[in-house]
């Protein structure tokens, strides 16, 4: 068995490995004296030497004892070992490859005895026949879209429309290709343009549902959450871009797609509230859909007008709470 | 819609102020304030305004008036003493922000001196007292201040005082014609239009207006912007009437307030208390307008059941008449409003009739499209002047009806979207607004089922009196489908509300 001491990036990959040297028993000194040993630190006759101006001279060693387990020590210096838990201690025995922080410096120490994960099947998911159906589908639905327009004796510019969509929809995969390249060396524009496509497809859907629900139940409700639902759509899209793009970073860009998603969803609702004092100005169903979809039994006339007493209580409300702004009128405020 | 006329087709000739002689830093601030009040005027009336203003200029450049008849020149030199002009100032710049003319009534000499001119000169003084101040020009150029003591809203007129000047002589005063005119009789109009100068301009009365829900008289000579309040006087110098407004675009068509509003008016403001707030005041008057305008309506209704003709296309059926109430003073007998059913392609649908309503139907066009659309737009025409942006009082009433021609039915279906009429609802609150506050739901009519959405806004400045819009959408067809809409401007709950459950029992 043989131990390996690890230089870190940041983001997880190795910059440097060195191993512990394995001696032969003819070598072996005198019992008890622990020369399977490297040190670590900024002076250049170290085993490791490490470029971090956070580092001592000789900062660690990694000492494998007789009954072959590995431990770290600090050499008595002033930023010490600090693990991946945050704890500092003058000797760390190695259960694990978590890493060890040294001065600005990740180390990891493995060992070959350790098991490794399995060997990981490749993906059987036929990537290009589903980019090119997601893609195909996306098409599918603008041309719906701009046929339903299509209603005067003069036809909507289909092409264009078409045109459009497709080269947008292939610039956004490119982008997320392209950042993939950058980080991985590995573009995937086609699992990409089937991450779109899908994303595309599945928010229409959703819009879609919500709008006949809407309709056909008479409920508001599906019409009120139509836009943080797009945001929410539009982030479980872009996660599936990143996490294929920049697996390794990961880990971070999770927390900021889940921050700027809810940031995009509570700062309009924040903003409205600010200034009208509610999170919505949807308050009618505006869509018109088949006579047959619709569940929601009709009201009487004398029912509905009822209750349309309530908002005259509402405007009045209104009224009151925001009369007295009513004489900036006339721009005469402007002069004074 | 294009081809629609304006719903005010007249325009108030007060005028905006035009080019004095100023100091640079006062025409700055002064340019500001015309470019505020232009921002703020709606996109018509700023055009109306710049329009009339433009014209007006253009004829008193171009064409000189004619010589003046003996007696108009007789008239002006005996008369021009009791003219004022009157300038509402802004407290903050101390210059004008609106004009008018304005005469002499009375003399009351330590009580001050009594003056009438239009509502529209002061209102901004009305809505916004502190901010404004009145001061009056006469011949004479001295500058005497004015205290506004009563509103007429509905008839566009208003009583100022001026304070007394110590020392002077007695103002004259115009006498106010008890006898009516007869049609074709010389009526001669005073005032200051555009600054220019005092003016007397000889026209011929020809008789009540049509179509106003308020008395008027049409006058067949020339008013131009600044001439309102100014006095419309017989040969004999007597008022027969105030300038109020002109028809854009027409040839010397042009419009006085009667003389005995002025007089009602008069007596009124002798005996009121000295006010400082006028909102209440102007609200009331709404209210009682509201309340004239809705009950025409509903009375019509109960009076006689609508007949339903069978008649062709968009021919109009038996108008269903109502008398006018006698309660609210100065109507014109004749004038009448109710609602009526009409046909459109086929389809009975509640409309407005009577003599001050208009209805117009048809589509757009140039627009060839592979559905078919009839449209029928009803007003009652009978909209109060309240400020420079605000014009109240009225309602509209439009139906739209699709039918599928050769569309496939998702097609028809999506025009949901592009077909339903402008959504007011959906505005914020503005100055003069709240905000909209609306609900909707599936409602069954006695033929079909509707979406029916109704908004309601209500009027910051002015309590009890709102805008209701009740927008009815079929949606029990896929090959057909009805939108009306009835919206209702400064109304108040109660009238709204029966007025829309009226409109909405006779959507058929």
């Amino acid at each position: 068995m043989s131990w390996v001491v690890e230089l870190l990036h940041r983001d997880g990959s190795v910059l440097a490995r060195v191993a512990v040297p394995v001696l032969a028993p003819a070598n072996l000194p005198v019992a008890g004296e622990e020369v399977r040993a490297i040190t670590i630190g900024r002076s250049l006759d170290n085993d490791m030497v490490l470029e971090d101006p956070h580092c001592a001279a000789h900062h660690a060693r990694l000492e494998v004892t007789d009954d072959r387990s590995a431990r770290l020590v600090d050499l008595g210096t002033r930023n010490g070992i600090v693990s991946a838990r945050n704890k500092r201690a003058a000797i760390f025995n190695i259960k694990s490859d978590e890493p060890f922080r040294l001065g600005h410096t990740l180390i990891r120490v493995r060992s070959s005895d350790w098991p490794l994960a399995e060997e990981r099947s490749l993906s059987r998911l036929p990537v290009l026949p589903f980019a090119m159906l997601g893609f195909i589908l996306v098409l599918a639905h603008g041309a719906w879209q701009l046929w339903l327009g299509d209603v005067q004796e003069k036809a909507p510019q289909y092409l264009y429309g078409l045109g459009g969509l497709a080269l947008g929809l292939c610039m956004w995969s490119a982008m997320y290709a392209l950042f993939g390249r950058l980080f991985t060396g590995a573009e995937r524009f086609f699992s990409h343009l089937a991450i779109a496509s899908t994303g595309y497809l599945a928010g229409t859907l959703i819009l879609n549902s919500l709008e006949l629900l809407a309709f056909s139940a008479s409920w508001l409700w599906p019409v009120r959450i139509t836009q943080p639902v797009v945001v929410l759509v539009a982030a479980m899209t872009v996660r599936f871009h990143l996490r294929l793009a920049d697996p390794r970073h990961w880990r971070t860009l999770r927390i900021g797609v889940v921050v700027v998603a809810t940031l995009a969803i509570i700062i309009p609702l924040a903003q409205h509230w600010v200034s009208h004092q509610r999170l919505t100005d949807v308050q009618i169903i505006g869509s018109i859909e088949h006579p047959a979809l619709r569940l929601a039994q009709p009201v009487s006339l004398q029912a509905f007008s009822a209750a349309a007493e309530s908002l005259k209580a509402r405007v009045d409300n209104a009224r009151k709470t925001d009369e007295d702004d009513g004489d900036a009128a006339f721009g005469n405020e402007t002069i004074e | 819609m294009t081809g629609l006329p304006r719903l005010s087709a007249s325009i108030p000739i007060s005028s905006l102020p035009t080019s004095v002689n100023m100091t640079p830093t006062q025409r700055t601030i002064f340019a500001c304030l015309i470019f505020c009040i232009a921002h703020l005027l709606p996109a018509h009336a700023q055009s109306v305004d710049k329009g009339a203003s433009s014209d007006a200029a253009a004829k008193a450049a171009q064409a000189p008036l004619p010589t003046p008849s003996a007696s108009a020149r007789d008239l002006f030199s005996r008369y021009k003493d009791r003219l004022v002009q009157v300038r509402v100032l802004l407290n903050s710049a101390n210059e004008q922000s609106s004009l008018g003319s304005g005469f002499v009534v009375r003399d009351d000499g330590p009580k001050g001196v009594w003056l009438v001119t239009n509502y529209h000169v002061v209102a901004s003084l009305a809505i916004n007292p502190d901010k404004f101040r009145i001061e009056l020009r006469p011949t004479s150029e001295r500058a005497v201040k004015a205290t506004l003591v009563a509103v007429d809203v509905i008839h566009d007129l208003a009583v100022l005082r001026a304070e007394p000047v110590v020392g002077t002589a007695s103002w004259p005063a115009f006498d106010l014609r008890e006898t009516a005119l007869v049609q074709g009789e010389r009526v001669f109009s005073l005032g200051n239009p555009l600054e220019l100068g005092f003016l007397i301009s000889e026209g011929i009365y020809n008789g009540p207006v049509e179509s106003r829900i308020y008395e008027q008289m049409l006058f067949s000579g020339a008013l131009n912007s600044g001439m309102s309040g100014g006095p419309s006087i017989d040969d004999a110098g007597r008022v027969v009437g105030v300038n109020v407004a002109t028809r854009r675009g027409g040839q010397l068509l042009s419009f006085l307030v009667p003389v005995r509003y002025t007089r009602e008016l008069l007596e009124r403001a002798c005996q009121a208390p000295p006010r400082k707030e006028w909102r209440t005041e102007i609200a009331r008057q709404l209210i009682a307008h509201q309340n004239f305008v809705a009950g025409k309506l509903l009375s019509a209704v109960h009076a006689a059941p609508t007949i339903e003709t069978a008649a062709s296309s968009k021919a109009p059926s038996k108008p269903v008449g109502s008398k006018a109430s006698a309660d609210v003073e100065g109507v014109v007998s004749a004038a009448r409003a109710g609602f009526a059913s009409q046909t459109i392609a086929g389809r009975v649908v509640p409309t407005l009739d009577g003599s001050l309503t208009k209805c117009w139907a048809g589509g757009r066009d140039g627009e060839r499209l592979r559905y078919q659309r009839d449209t029928l737009d009803c007003s009652l025409r009978s909209e109060l002047f309240i400020r420079q942006n605000l014009q109240t009082g009225y309602l509209n009433i439009r139906h739209m009806l699709l039918r599928n021609d050769k569309l496939a039915t998702p097609q028809f279906l999506a025009l949901g979207a592009v077909g339903r009429t402008a959504s007011s609802y959906m505005q914020l609150g503005t100055t003069e607004m709240t905000r909209a506050e609306c609900r909707d739901d599936f409602v069954r009519g006695t033929a079909h089922i509707y979406r029916v959405a109704i908004c309601l806004k209500a009027y910051k400045k002015f309590e009890g009196i709102y805008d209701f819009t009740v927008t009815a959408t079929q949606t029990d067809d896929a090959r057909e489908r009805m939108i009306s809409t009835l919206s209702m401007h400064g109304i108040s709950f109660e009238n709204g509300r029966r007025l829309s459950d009226m409109f909405l029992e006779r959507l058929q």
